[in-house]
């Protein structure tokens, strides 16, 4: 304190303001002003709940991790998804954003980043060692000069802080030439008992690095790298995370069949409870510390029905008109014998078929 | 959902040349970034065999050609932007 008039008054305004100073930094942070000092002024050591909302972006990853009123930011979807992610921000009371992760440089992962980095206050960035040339990743670049940042780049075993929970960098471990997916950044996410293991994009081979490298997987979430396709999520390396849910961020009859078949039996088979962004929009994660929970997800809308067991339902198909319909639709009845074809499945199974919902019974 | 739009089929002869960089290869999806920064999908058995992600391509009636020294003088040109960010 520089003032220099030393009355007995000043002096005591001035003690009296920076006790009010000191209790509102080490009290509120940049936490909502509308939420009272509760929990950690109590004394509440723990602090608040750690929690990872995987954002519907569509085909693409975008994962908000929010800790004692810090957060982290892991991609942002395609381009055109940089908006949805900003608002969505906005609406969890982000203003800064202590990490911004940028897995690898496919468009579906850091294409909404660039909006992202030029719309809030951003501290770090984290970005693997690896160039691409698309006009969307130099943008990215672009953004990250522009705001006078500089690029951290990711080494395994490197712990960063958020609040009171932590993540320690897990991949990548090296060089991985052109497989981008292979150069994803690793991170596995500590609040107490509970972890969160997200690779983005990183398949096998990079998977058989994590695995060599010592440091601790196991989590209690793991988000599935690449969108659930079997180029990733190997027998070892499931092993070794070794988690009770899976979470799957991809579109709605994608083009590339995400999530995979072999992939949703494999967590079928070891019990993990799948939930997927395609059929339950964005997926919000809490832990106390102890125990992780999906408050917004009712039970019978998780595991059972994202693996297809629920939605299963019967269907007449016309395999010439490439339509299907419920099974007491009128053009069901009056379809050619030889067209026609009996399906037990889902309607979202039916479309990455190729088939279309009849116009009149709309199954 | 991304903007992926299927790749214009009939495009009159005198049109300029288009160009397109690789974002990845999915199996027999290659995801192709236009000029406009546009997502465009792309069947891999139209490419030139052996196409990267990163690549930069022309295409002028159907006929895709790899532009390589371009393709290496941009990996260059990024690589050094990257690498003049980084901490």
């Amino acid at each position: 304190m520089t003032v220099k008039k030393t009355g007995k008054f000043y002096r005591r305004v001035l003690a009296a303001a920076a006790i009010l100073l000191a209790l509102c930094m080490a009290g509120c942070g940049p936490i909502a002003s509308s939420s009272p000092l509760t929990q950690r002024e109590m004394g509440n050591e723990a602090g608040t709940d750690l929690r990872v909302h995987f954002i519907d972006v569509g085909q693409g990853d975008s994962t908000l991790v929010e800790k004692d009123g810090h957060f982290m930011l892991i991609d942002a979807g395609e381009r055109d998804q940089g908006e949805v992610v900003a608002s969505y921000l906005e609406t969890q009371g982000v203003k800064k954003l202590d990490y911004v992760i940028g897995t690898h440089p496919h468009s579906d992962h850091i294409g909404g980043l660039e909006t992202v980095i030029r719309k809030f206050e951003v501290q770090k960035v984290l970005l693997p060692e690896k160039e691409h040339t698309t006009k969307v990743y130099e943008r990215l670049l672009d953004a990250i000069a522009d705001k006078n940042l500089k690029i951290t780049l990711p080494k395994p075993g490197d712990s960063y802080s958020l609040g009171d929970a932590s993540f320690q960098i897990i991949a990548p471990k090296k060089d991985y030439g052109d497989n981008l997916n292979n150069w994803s950044i690793g991170l596995r996410l500590i609040y107490g008992k509970n972890s969160f293991v997200l690779c983005g994009d990183a398949e096998k081979d990079a998977e058989k690095d994590m695995m060599a490298n010592g440091l601790p997987l196991k989590a209690d979430v793991l988000k599935l790298s690449h969108h659930g396709s079997s180029t990733s999520s190997s027998e070892g390396f499931m092993d070794l995370v070794d988690p009770e849910y899976g979470v799957i961020s991809c579109g709605k009859n994608n083009d590339y069949g995400h999530p995979h078949k072999e992939i949703l039996e494999m967590l079928k088979k070891r019990n993990i409870k799948a939930l997927r962004t395609d059929q339950l929009g964005t997926i919000v994660a809490v832990s106390d510390g102890s125990k992780v929970t999906f408050p917004e997800i009712t039970e019978g809308t998780d595991g059972d029905r994202s693996q297809g067991t629920a939605a299963d339902k019967d269907y007449v198909i016309n395999t010439n008109t490439k339509k299907f319909h419920r099974p007491d639709c009128k053009s069901a009845a009056s379809m050619k014998e030889e067209n026609r074809k009996t399906y037990k499945g889902s309607r979202e199974e039916l479309i990455q078929m190729g088939y279309e919902p009849c116009q009149s019974c709309n199954p | 959902m991304p903007k992926l739009q299927p790749l214009a089929r009939h495009r009159k002869g005198w049109e300029k040349v288009m160009k397109y960089t690789i974002d990845r290869i999915s199996e027999i999806i290659v995801i192709c970034e236009d000029e406009n920064g546009d997502m465009v999908k792309v069947q891999a058995s139209a490419l030139p065999e052996g196409v990267r992600e990163g690549d930069i391509l022309t295409e002028a009636d159907g006929t895709w050609t790899l532009e390589l020294e371009e393709t290496e003088r941009r990996r260059q040109r990024i690589r050094e932007k990257l690498r003049g960010l980084t901490e």
